[in-house]
């Protein structure tokens, strides 16, 4: 998932082919969305015949979209040129909203 | 009693059952043809690498990820509440969670072989419950990310 961008981003400590030159710290990103009337109809009747809720998987990928986004924002604004060590989680905040959140390690690569 | 105010009578119980056996029949059928998609799919990622070490090797990498929302049918969840009133396993859910678990690797793999790389290391799983306003609605989303490595 590179977002058109040039902040590398990987789940690994080290990032295969590159060495680190400096160590930034952390940074994050976070998005909270909730989903729409529409989509809750859709998946009410796919709640009675079972199955993927797809217009739902689309909502929280375009969301985590977003908050990898604002992560690679937020390093870029640090002057890194990759976050390393990222993690993704989601979080239901109240009924009908979840937070989706990415943070990592911002570093400079060689 | 009428005849037609025996039907009026049992309306609900006939409408809850007949939700259930559509519920029953279309989750069933649904899951095995998941099942069916899921084993021809990882039959076409071959000697594709799928690893949970955190070690990189190659010469480059980067995130990818990829993810399902799943909801539950009707019958499963009415299963469900009869079943918590003694507790134990629950093994329609269990064997859901775990499709839906194949369902977002597969996923993740397919778009990093999609772009040419030769695996896939420190896979990481996650699910989380997508809560709604009725009790009735909500799904559940599983997530799995990892780096896709070049040779």
């Amino acid at each position: 998932m590179q977002n058109g961008s040039d902040i590398l981003l990987t789940n690994t400590d080290s990032v295969p082919g590159r060495e680190i030159i400096r160590h930034i710290g952390l940074v994050q990103g976070n998005v909270v969305r909730a989903k729409h009337v529409g989509r809750d109809i859709a998946a009410g009747f796919k709640n009675i015949v079972g199955g993927e809720l797809r217009g739902y998987t689309e909502l929280l990928e375009e969301s985590r979209r977003d908050a990898i986004a604002r992560m690679t924002e937020d390093a870029r604004a640090k002057g890194a040129n990759a976050v390393i060590n990222v993690r993704l989680a989601t979080s239901s905040v109240t009924a009908g909203a979840s937070e989706l959140y990415a943070y990592g390690t911002a570093v400079v690569l060689r | 009693m009428s005849a037609f105010e025996t039907v009026a009578f049992f309306w609900p119980l006939i409408a809850t059952l007949a939700l259930m056996a559509l519920g029953l029949t279309t989750g069933t059928i649904a899951a095995r043809r998941q099942e069916r998609d899921q084993d021809a799919r990882e039959a076409e990622l071959g000697e594709f690498v799928l690893s949970t070490v955190s070690r990189a090797q190659g010469s480059r990498g980067r995130l990818v990820t990829g993810s399902t929302v799943v909801g539950f049918d009707y019958f499963r969840r009415i299963a469900l509440v009869l079943r918590k009133l003694v507790g134990g396993r629950f093994r329609m859910h269990e064997n859901m969670m775990m499709r839906a678990r194949r369902e977002a690797v597969l996923r993740m793999a397919e778009t990093a072989r999609a772009d040419g790389a030769s695996g896939v290391c420190n896979i990481r799983l996650v699910s989380s419950n997508l809560a709604s306003s009725s009790s009735a609605m909500g799904g559940c989303e599983v997530l799995a990310y990892g780096t896709a490595v070049w040779d």
